[in-house]
């Protein structure tokens, strides 16, 4: 632990609990094209850069520049690397200068983009929407329980961040090698994409509806209702189709805004000649 | 109520563009599940105020905060759509396209945030420099403050201008124009659902997609039964050899 090996660190558990929590309100915010969460970053750690460089302003103003820099990762898995950075700035406070700053630097931003790419695709690729189908299954049927699911998901994500930020202060720069080389994040990833994928056609077959009125009229009087001609074969032919159809579409482009105002306007021609 | 209505509407907004405190902040960002509850717990009518945020949410359920595309802003769409719907009595199939369009008119004032945001970057840097802390702390929550202040109006004129005007339109539409609107709002929530396969992105896996689509269909299966479901055969799987990589 990096607490014994420490002959006196100037930092109390509670400073390092409070740059989590920093971290936790300040990341996004002032997030621009140029620094994208820097700013933030930067604020997170005054109280701690504060406190190590308190004889040293020189040192001071070279540190929050340095943190205040470009970073951008995904908030709760990234915050491995926000973790193992107030470690770095604690146990290298004593370097010179030049060495420090690129040591942290390179590791700061050489991390960011992996940790950020396993938080998006974990968290809020395919968790989200598992908690979030459960949580709209319930709103739709009037019920608030589908708020507090979302409250729920948001209480997992910031405690999941508080344990990998720990652990990251704890493990200072192996913490990297522990997450990135073990194979168990990709085994939950998988794990987690086949449930969504499920929960997907779950939620699609709840929650996509579509029917035509059309009646083919042969002979005399006899009529065939295509949405019942359907359906003999098997139901929810008609919302699998169009799922797919959109499927297939979405392979050609990315513009979902367009796929959205297609589809509303296919839906009012159509309903216009009266085949929905 | 109206005017109470906008002004909860803008400050939900308001927040959601300070984007202070990361989890929170994105449950805003991305769902219209909490917004449900708060203009349901205003207007007393709890029940439709969840439906719509649900709808809006299963719509838009697949976006991610960070990196890649942002198809709308889910966050104006729900602080809008759910007061007016709520105002006017509108059905809930109609409010959905409206939803659409407002999240997309929405996602254009993000540059606007951003350019804001660099503005005042600039403007910490100069503390940095000077190594001011507590100039530092004072301008990040400026810039909170910033943020704040300009998204507000959004919301706001949204609201409490847009029900007259949706009143109207309402009132208006021929038969067969609500009617499409309804069979398109049957549709989109497929967009949402399409868009998170895209982004898991594991083509092999669609049978898993029509396993958990005909067992609903076939059997009657609720969601959440499903979801028991699922998670019960991915804990066997979890276990199962062809998976166990890191022993033997």
């Amino acid at each position: 632990m990096a607490e014994n090996q420490e002959k006196e660190s100037v930092l109390t558990k509670k400073d390092i609990r409070k740059a989590y929590n920093g971290w936790h309100q300040w990341a996004e915010v002032g997030h621009s094209y140029e620094r994208m969460q820097g700013i933030g970053m930067c604020r997170s750690q005054l109280h701690i850069l504060e406190k190590l460089y308190k004889d040293n302003p020189e040192g001071l103003k070279k540190a929050l520049k340095r943190q205040s820099e470009l970073f951008n990762t995904e908030g709760c898995i990234g915050a491995t690397v926000v973790g193992a950075t107030v470690s770095m700035e604690e146990t290298m406070v004593e370097l010179p200068e030049e060495e420090k700053n690129s040591i942290i630097t390179s590791l700061k931003v050489g991390l960011m983009g992996p940790f950020a790419g396993l938080g998006d695709s974990l968290n809020w690729t395919v968790l989200k929407p598992i908690f979030l189908g459960i949580g709209c299954d319930l709103a739709i049927k009037g019920n608030p329980l589908g708020a507090v699911i979302a409250i729920i998901f948001a209480v997992l994500m910031y405690l999941e961040g508080r344990y990998l930020y720990q652990m990251g202060y704890r493990m200072g720069k192996s913490a990297f090698t522990a997450i990135l080389g073990g194979n168990l994040i990709s085994k939950l990833t998988t794990i987690s994409s086949i449930l969504g994928m499920f929960m997907m056609g779950a939620l699609g077959a709840s929650y996509v509806s579509l029917a035509t009125p059309i009646e083919i009229v042969i002979g005399n009087n006899d009529a065939i209702v295509l949405q019942e001609a359907l359906d003999s074969i098997v139901g929810g032919i008609l919302p699998l189709g169009a799922l797919f159809l959109i499927h297939f579409i979405m392979k050609k482009t990315n513009r979902y805004g367009l796929i959205c105002l297609s589809v509303m306007a296919v839906s009012v021609v159509g309903s216009f000649f009266g085949i929905f | 109520m109206t005017l109470k209505l906008a002004i909860i509407s803008g400050i939900i907004y308001g927040y959601a563009n300070t984007e202070m405190f990361y989890v929170p902040m994105n449950i805003f960002w991305l769902c219209g599940l909490v917004h449900g509850l708060i203009f349901g717990i205003v207007t007393g009518d709890i029940s439709t105020a969840m439906i719509l945020g649900g709808q809006i949410t299963l719509l838009t359920i697949s976006q991610v905060a960070s990196g890649g595309v942002e198809p709308s802003d889910i966050c104006l769409a729900s602080c809008i759509t759910i007061p007016l719907a709520l105002i006017t009595g509108m059905d809930v199939k109609t409010a959905l396209p409206l939803c659409i369009a407002v999240g997309l008119i929405g996602n254009m004032n993000t540059p606007f945030f951003y350019s804001v945001n660099n503005y005042m970057a600039h403007v910490v840097d100069k503390y940095v420099d000077r190594g001011d802390i507590r100039g530092i702390k004072r301008m990040t929550w400026l810039t909170a403050a910033i943020d704040f202040v300009i998204s507000f109006p959004f919301a706001f004129i949204g609201v409490y201008f847009g029900s007259t005007v949706v009143m109207a339109l309402v009132e208006k539409m021929p038969e067969w124009i609500v009617n499409g609107l309804n069979v398109a709002g049957g549709i989109l929530p497929a967009i949402g659902i399409m868009v998170t396969l895209k982004v898991i992105d594991r083509p092999k896996m669609i049978p898993v997609f029509l396993m958990g689509y005909f067992m609903v269909i076939l059997f009657g299966v609720s969601v959440i039964g499903a979801a028991i479901m699922g998670g019960c055969v991915v804990a066997i799987m979890w276990n199962v050899s062809a998976f166990r990589t890191e022993k033997q």
